[in-house]
């Protein structure tokens, strides 16, 4: 019998192929997303499976009771728990503590990137399953390894260990070794691993109870949970009468946590980095859901719009003995094999989206395959079986005698308006969805090519280290370049600060400082509105002028632009400067904050960039070869450091993963509300076939009857249009204004969009009416 | 008897009026019959043929079918009265086109879970008995119009029932394949099966035993031939 269904359904589905292409393609473009949201759920039970004792290793976390009751669950601990635990309690073989810093950031002089730290103990290589590939564990302070993705980043190598990364704050690390490729499930995930040593060198927070990172115990083999209990409730019991001493009121409670069951979490904890609460992973599915659901919609609106020529063949079973339960076990088989089909062109499409975009906050890959094909099959299989409910209930109602006589008209359900209010608010939410989208590109955009802050044009940056008037001098011979400015760091990046107020009495103010030459000034072609650039220097001495922006004056109360120009500010409390120059505010660091004061000052100890200004167009490579040939001259046994500065602020602000993403996203919605239109268009074409059949007859051209058969979508679509435009430019008004800087909604884009929207929909109607109107009315109107 | 309807009645209500299908019917049909009905269009020909055969519902009277009262019956009973001992011959065929000719004959027996391996001998039987093996693998829009009305009565046919209806079965056929079409019902009945056509052709209304005419939803006359 199934077989049966099968063979049917795959004849139908052969039959219609339009419609079937349409119904397998609107849920193979929709299922992509809910493979992917189901992915992030298995893998989200895949975490940290790969450590050498799971059944002993677990994390310790804390319940912390204050003194009103209220309880608040951590995952975090206190550092002492771990050294407690390692030195009194034999049934615990290692105890760790491990520290996750955010915000970190390293540069090797030339690239300055953000990366994931945590801090961490020897032992923690021997109790976790990440390998060295390379080098050893960092032992001293500021030493630190890396992965190898990061190595590759910051020196183009693996080969790193002994080299020397920056941070802004703690100063140089030592690279003590390459960590090997390790699964990225894990909540431990970081892109650098720090000796504990320097987080004890530098954290000021000594507090006993203060929850400053995570402590994992190793049980001895023959140790059982309940000893780390007891062990557990003794560490707490002493904290807290140590903190009844310190007068804190809080009451601390710690629990053991399995390694293998720390993702998801379950419990909603503090402090819980990487790891997904079960809420994230439920709303992130709900999204996936949603659009299933209205592909879904379509498959049962096409397939109801379809009915008539499905209706004798119900009748004919009906009368063969068909009961009613097998018919609906028909139609069922048919919507899943539809669904079976979308999963197979589903998967392809997840595969090109891992190909196309390989966004990083995705899980792409999942240990157990098995698991994974499972859980789609059956999902697959759950859609198939919930869309073609609907259809099948009302389809396997027809009535055989009614049927085959044929006086029925094609069924439907819900109520007209219903259906019409879900096709405007399709439309509505994907033109919505693309104006979002195409204002963040164009943001994006601009972000990553903008000239108008400062020029990024003819720009090349050259690093530097120590003395570099040599190199400065000898480049200049180069018939290419234009001039050479001297900074140091380039703009785009962080800034150095510096305190700043207008004499000894006032509070000082923080503002961004950039050691700069003359040069430098002209190559960023900042605008002046008063006053002139820094005086062209050459010594040694910390210059007294510095340039500073509008922001500065507002900032510190120096009146107008004019009047500023001449007056002393009071530099890092120890140095009177003079402003020499005024310059627009604009855009030096990251493009949603407002302007800070900036100050420029002439400072040859600080530089560390030559930013080259070419006159010309000039082919990188080459142009790269003529510097490093001069480097060479100077610096034989270091690299060159050189980077296009265009490119590199276009690399750096162009998302294009993720871009590409969520403009695929864009394709599937529109093309789900174009089917749902679609839809309803049939129906409603093919509820009209005999009346379109006697206007023909009786003498109406096809261009009337298209007229008349779109009249009332194309008011649907107006009615989207009203609605989708206004809701669309508030809600990019929204985005684009936590931009500080940016080039503002473009309406006339967005008018652009909706009109491409707009007539692909009218295609859309236009496409079923004119099928409808040309066909013979001697078919329609014949009746047996 | 086979089957008896007694003062039946059904109607529509249009505008508050009452507008009678059928009228005060009262027939029998005993096994083994050959009956005709005849009248001109809107009589009730078809809807006396559908609620004969279950599809269709009445409003007043009874209707005994082998000594069980459909009107008594539910839904489910009814349908599985109908397909144990009720076929259907339709005037358009009414073959399911995705379907060739053997699974469109097989089709009733998968309704009534006959195994597989009877099914293939039954529906191999009916392709032999009415000469249509070589055209078994076709779909019916690969037949003509006798050819598709051949498998709409061995589809009929292969649940061996005890009665047949035929709407018009010769309707949209030419003489000579229509003169087949009867001759194949002649023979049938021989054989034992029961036999209610609806036609038009007093020609091939001949060929049965008795002729009923209708007129305006009432039992006009009965003529035995």
């Amino acid at each position: 019998m199934i077989r049966n269904y099968f063979k049917v359904a795959w004849r139908n589905l052969w039959k219609n192929k339009l419609f079937s292409i349409i119904n397998i393609l609107g849920l193979g473009l929709a299922i992509p997303f809910a493979l992917l949201s189901l992915m992030q759920v298995q893998s989200a039970y895949e975490y940290d499976n790969f450590h050498p004792y799971p059944d002993r290793t677990y994390r310790i976390i804390t319940d912390v009771t204050d003194n009103v009751g209220g309880k608040i669950k951590y995952a975090l601990s206190p550092q002492t728990v771990a050294e407690q635990l390692k030195q009194d309690y034999p049934s615990i073989e290692k105890a760790i503590f491990v520290v996750r810093e955010f915000g970190w950031e390293l540069n090797n002089r030339i690239k300055t990137l953000d990366v994931n730290s945590i801090y961490v103990e020897p032992a923690f290589f021997d109790v976790f399953g990440f390998k060295l590939a390379s080098g050893t564990a960092p032992v001293e302070p500021n030493s630190l390894v890396l992965t190898e993705e990061k190595a590759l980043a910051f020196f183009g190598t693996t080969e790193a260990v002994g080299k020397v990364l920056t941070h802004p704050g703690y100063g140089d690390f030592t690279v003590t070794g390459v960590l090997k490729p390790y699964k990225r499930n894990t909540h431990l995930r970081s892109d650098v691993m720090v000796s504990m040593a320097t987080y004890n060198k530098f954290s000021k927070d000594t507090a006993l109870t203060s929850l400053n990172g995570f402590t994992y115990v190793l049980l001895k083999p023959t140790a059982n949970k309940a000893n780390l209990d007891a062990a557990l409730t003794a560490v707490a019991a002493k904290i807290n009468t140590k903190s009844i001493v310190n007068a804190t009121k809080e009451n601390l409670t710690f629990r053991e946590q399995a390694i293998t069951s720390v993702a998801p979490d379950f419990d909603d904890l503090r402090g819980n980095s990487y790891v997904e609460s079960i809420l994230d992973l439920a709303v992130n599915f709900g999204f996936a859901l949603a659009l299933l659901l209205l592909a879904g919609f379509n498959y049962v609106n096409l397939t109801l719009a379809r009915s008539l020529s499905r209706a004798k063949e119900v009748g004919v079973r009906k009368v063969a003995g068909a009961l009613r339960h097998q018919l609906v076990g028909q139609f069922i088989c048919e919507a899943v094999l539809v669904a079976l089909l979308s999963l197979a062109l589903g998967f392809i499409v997840l595969k090109l989206m891992e190909q196309f975009s390989y966004v990083n906050w995705f899980t792409w890959k999942v240990d157990n395959q098995f698991v994974l094909w499972g859980t789609f099959i059956i999902f697959s299989i759950f859609i198939g079986a919930l869309a073609g409910a609907i259809p099948a209930r009302i389809l396997s109602r027809f009535q055989p005698a009614k049927v085959l006589k044929g006086t029925i008209a094609p069924s439907t359900f819900g109520r007209m308006g219903l259906r019409n209010s879900l096709v405007v608010i399709q439309f509505v939410a994907s033109s919505c969805f693309i104006f979002v989208m195409a204002t963040f590109y164009n943001q994006f955009r601009y972000m990553a090519t903008d000239n108008d802050n400062f020029n990024r044009k003819h720009i090349y940056n050259v690093s530097v280290k120590g003395d570099y008037r040599l190199l400065q001098q000898d480049l200049t011979a180069n018939k290419n370049i234009e001039r050479i400015g001297l900074v140091s760091t380039a703009f785009g990046g962080t800034t150095a600060q510096a305190a700043i107020k207008k004499n000894k009495q006032e509070q000082n103010k923080e503002a961004s400082y950039y050691a700069a030459n003359a040069e430098f000034i002209s190559n960023m072609q900042l605008q002046f509105i008063a006053g002139n650039n820094l005086p062209a220097s050459n010594g040694d001495s910390v210059s007294n002028f510095v340039v500073v922006n509008e922001q500065l004056l507002t900032t510190l109360g120096l009146g107008t632009p004019q009047e500023a120009v001449g007056k002393t500010i009071l530099l890092n409390n120890d140095r009177e400067v003079i402003i020499n120059g005024v310059v627009k505010n604009f855009c030096y660091y990251i493009y949603q904050f407002a302007t800070n004061p900036l100050v420029l000052q002439y400072n040859p100890s600080q530089f560390h960039l030559l930013s080259i200004k070419t006159k010309t167009e000039v082919d990188d490579a080459v142009f790269k070869s003529e510097i490093a040939a001069v480097w060479k001259k100077y610096h034989p046994h270091e690299e060159l450091a050189f980077s296009n500065y265009q490119k590199e602020m276009y690399d750096r602000y162009f998302p294009g993963r993720d871009m590409k993403f969520m403009g695929m996203f864009c394709v599937v919605v529109l093309i789900i509300a174009l089917m749902g239109l679609l839809g309803i268009v049939t129906y409603h074409t093919e509820k009209r076939v005999k009346e379109i059949g006697i206007r023909k007859v009786m003498g109406a051209s096809v261009p009337v009857i298209v007229k008349e058969l779109s009249k009332s979508f194309v008011k649907l679509i107006i009615i989207a249009a009203g609605i989708g435009l206004p809701v669309g430019y508030a809600i990019c008004y929204f985005f684009i204004s936590l931009f500080a800087y940016s080039p503002g909604v473009n309406l006339l884009m967005l008018c652009i969009l909706f009109c491409c929207i707009f007539s692909i929909a009218l295609i859309t109607i236009a496409y079923k009416a004119i099928y409808a109107a040309i066909a013979n009315p001697v078919k329609s109107l014949r009746t047996e | 008897m086979l089957l008896e309807l007694k003062n039946m009645f059904k109607w529509v209500t249009v505008g508050g009026n009452r507008i009678f299908l059928l009228k005060d019917i009262n027939l029998q049909v005993q096994e083994g019959e050959f009956i005709s009905i005849m009248g001109p269009s809107g009589s009730g020909k078809s809807t006396l043929l559908n609620v004969i055969g279950m599809l269709d519902g009445f409003d007043e009277g009874e209707y005994n079918f082998l000594h069980e009262s459909v009107h008594k019956l539910k839904e489910k009973q009814r349908a599985q009265l109908y397909k144990q001992y009720i076929g259907f011959v339709f005037q358009q065929y009414h073959l399911i086109d995705e379907l060739t000719v053997y699974e469109n004959i097989e089709t009733p027996l998968l309704y009534q879970d006959v195994k597989s391996s009877e099914r293939k001998a039954m529906v191999a039987d009916m392709l032999d008995r009415f000469n249509i093996v070589g055209k078994k693998d076709l779909f019916p829009s690969q037949l003509s119009g006798g050819q598709q009305q051949l498998v709409g009565i061995a589809r009929a046919l292969i649940a061996k029932p005890k009665l047949i209806l035929a709407d018009e079965p010769t309707g949209n056929l030419n003489s000579r394949q229509g003169e087949e079409i009867m001759e194949l019902f002649t023979q049938l009945n021989k054989e034992g099966v029961t036999i209610i056509q609806v036609t038009h052709s007093e020609k091939n209304a001949a060929y049965a035993g008795r002729t009923i005419h209708l007129l305006d939803g009432r039992i006009e006359k009965h003529i035995n031939n």
